[in-house]
């Protein structure tokens, strides 16, 4: 992917940060270390060349002779010991790896030509400090007074190289480490954008759940709530498309109503006709207009009033009541199984016009002599609500579609009727938390409705 | 009876000015809430049908106040939310009815008729109705024409009941369907005629000195004393 301007700029205010704090970091630390080391440098070469004479002398002072040269050819011959020669009272070399060379007692410097171990052909500039001792034996101890510089200019090129070095992985694995953080929130920004732009099927990229990290976590949160937006415009468009259908073939049913009465000859009695039909054509409009509304609303979860606990077994009865009459007169048996009271929380009028809405359907499309049945039981965490009829049934395909806005079973299509009812009933469950379902009661219909039974 | 309407929307207003002169009542419109709220305030009316979406002062406000203010007079809310939330939250405000735009006039007219002749509450604490040979027992929820019990189902009693409230005086189906059922919404089937017309037989069971309930066609019902 390319990397976008503002990655390209964060990452440079990254890597710009890190590289202060580094520099500040090593800084402070070759500082210390630079102090440490130039210590020890500081106290001059002359001085310590002086304290190890004394040592030397000390030590043939303390020992006979062989033992006594024996001791300082050892102890000059450590790393950390001095260059030295020692000479008989003739001026013989005893032992030491200066040149045998008569220097005079004291101090005194001395050109070292090509010597043992020098890099290159340079000369070396020695500080000589020569001891007689009281048989005549002398000791020179030497020391190359380039010394000390060279192992500050090491220790510097040593620790530029290594910091440098390590700033440049840090440098290098932070700055891959941050491009990717930031290109996964470039994504998700991405997705942000081209979801505005009217993709609004997109989500933003989330790993699996053994490797979610916060942005994950922020993709995740993205992602639910442009589900939730998505499924609130394809609520709104579905409506819009509803109204657009539904609602437009009744109006023009209506102006080819009017528009027959007014090309006929006039007639005041064919006019009011004519006007009384289409009040009623206008009233089935505002019907449908009105129930496509309150699915919306419902849908959308605005317009509810605050729940409150309500008896579904004494809605179901209420209801049975209303619509017993009417379907004794269609030759229909209704009657309610319910033991006790069972309440939800929810709004009662919405309640009562989703059984209302069931008991309705089962009424217009069954046969007469058909059994309908309203059932209120509490099983386990839920309080559920059965109507069940024994009438003809509709085929499993149908059973999914019953719900939907405006379906009409084939052979439904010419009894009255919107095709709301249920989806109006499927809103009204769904805006309760409840679950609703339509199942095959051989013969016949079941619509189920479970309630989340209120926390005891 | 003298109403007063709060309605912004000209045409609206004047439609229903226009019918309810028709009808006999005094009319005051005001345009917004404000002068709705003043008009209320100064003067008394037995109804008040007020737009839930008023300039000035919407009609939630405006029942606030006057119920704030200790005028009781029913009000009547005219609204084109339909929600049900709606609907609660304008009766918890303080008015007393509720219809939903768009409304026909007949129902208009039918509830206006209802909230005035409501106002005095009498209605409310009377334990025995009568009208002409009918009696209808509250407490007893029992009806009789003359000496002959009437067997009424407890909604038929209910609706019985509604319509002597009412009576002489259009009562709408959906009037009806909220007062007795509780249903705030329009069922398909034929409730309320049904109920009626087994009503009616029962009544005319007991012999021609029972009242009548006549269908006013295209508006609802309505019980006369015969």
């Amino acid at each position: 992917m390319r990397i976008s301007l503002a990655i390209r700029s964060t990452r440079t205010r990254v890597a710009g940060f890190m590289v202060i704090l580094f520099l500040a970091a090593f800084g402070v630390s070759g500082l210390a270390t630079w102090l440490a080391l130039t210590a020890p440098v500081e106290e001059s070469t002359q001085a310590r060349l002086l304290r190890e004479a004394s040592q030397v002398t000390g030590l043939y002072a303390t020992h006979s002779r062989a033992q006594a040269l024996k001791l300082i050819a050892t102890r000059e011959k450590r790393p950390t010991g001095y260059n030295f020669l020692i000479t008989d009272p003739a001026g013989r070399r005893l032992d030491g790896d200066l040149p045998e060379q008569a220097f005079p007692d004291g101090l005194t410097t001395f050109k070292w030509k090509a010597p043992p171990l020098a890099t290159g052909d340079d000369d070396v500039r020695m500080l000589v400090m020569t001891v007689r001792m009281p048989d005549g034996v002398r000791v020179s101890l030497g020391e190359d007074l380039e010394r000390s510089r060279q192992l500050q200019v090491s220790f510097l090129r040593t620790f530029i190289l290594t910091s440098g070095a390590a700033l440049f992985i840090a440098l290098a694995v932070g700055l891959s480490y941050v491009t990717r953080i930031l290109r996964r929130i470039e994504l998700i920004a991405a997705t942000a954008d081209a979801v505005s732009a009217g993709e609004i099927g997109l989500r933003a990229p989330v790993r699996p759940p053994e490797r979610r990290d916060d942005i994950d976590h922020l993709a995740i949160a993205m992602n639910g709530m442009l589900d939730e937006i998505e499924r609130l415009l394809v609520s709104v468009r579905q409506v819009s498309d509803d109204v657009a259908h539904d609602l437009r073939t009744p109006l023009a049913h209506l102006r080819q109503r009017v528009e027959v009465a007014l090309a006929g000859p006039p007639d005041f009695d064919a006019y009011r006709q004519a006007l009384n039909g289409a009040v009623e054509k206008i009233d089935d409009v505002l019907a449908t207009f009105e129930a496509l509304l309150r699915i919306g609303q419902l849908e959308a979860g605005a317009n509810l009033a605050a729940f409150q606990p309500v008896d579904i077994a004494e809605t179901a009865r209420s209801v049975a009541e209303a619509f017993r009459p009417s379907a004794e007169d269609a030759g229909h048996d209704l009657s309610v199984v319910a033991a006790r009271p069972e309440i939800v929380q929810g709004e009662r009028s919405l309640i009562t016009q989703m059984v209302a809405n069931f008991v309705e359907n089962a009424l217009i499309h069954t046969p007469k002599g058909t059994t309908i049945e309203l059932r209120v039981e509490r099983i386990g965490p839920v309080v559920r609500l059965v109507v069940e009829d024994d009438g003809l049934g509709v085929t499993p395909a149908e059973r999914e579609q019953i719900f939907r806005r405006f379906y009409r079973v084939d052979r439904s299509r010419t009894t009255p009727g919107s095709g709301l009812g249920l989806s109006l009933a499927a809103a009204v469950a769904h805006a309760h938390g409840a679950d609703i379902r339509a199942e095959d009661a051989a013969p016949g219909l079941r619509i189920v409705v479970d309630f989340p039974a209120p926390v005891a | 009876m003298r109403v007063l309407v709060v309605e912004d929307d000209a045409e609206t207003a004047a439609y229903v000015a226009r019918g309810l002169k028709e009808q006999g009542h005094g009319v005051e419109v005001a345009g917004d809430g404000r002068d709705g709220l003043f008009l209320a305030l100064d003067q008394t009316f037995d109804v008040i049908v007020m737009d839930r979406m008023t300039p000035g002062m919407d009609g939630l406000s405006v029942v606030k106040s006057l119920r704030a203010g200790g005028v009781v007079t029913p009000v009547l809310f005219l609204t084109a939310l339909g929600g049900v939330g709606d609907r609660v939250e304008g009766l918890e405000a303080g008015a007393d009815d509720y219809l939903v735009k768009p409304f026909s006039f007949s129902e208009l007219n039918a509830r206006i008729n209802a909230l005035g002749r409501r106002a005095p509450m009498r209605e409310q604490t009377i334990s025995v109705l009568k009208l002409g040979a009918l009696e209808l027992n509250r407490l007893q929820r029992s009806a009789r024409v003359g000496d002959k019990m009437l067997d009424l189902k407890p909604k038929e009693f209910q609706l019985l009941e509604y319509l002597m409230q009412n009576a002489d005086r259009v009562v709408t189906r959906t009037m009806l369907l909220e007062h007795v059922w509780d249903f705030h919404f329009d069922p398909k089937t034929t409730i309320v005629e049904t109920h009626i017309s087994r009503i009616r037989a029962k009544l005319e069971a007991c012999g021609p000195e029972a009242p009548n309930i006549h269908t006013v066609r295209g508006a609802g019902y309505m019980l006369d004393a015969n």
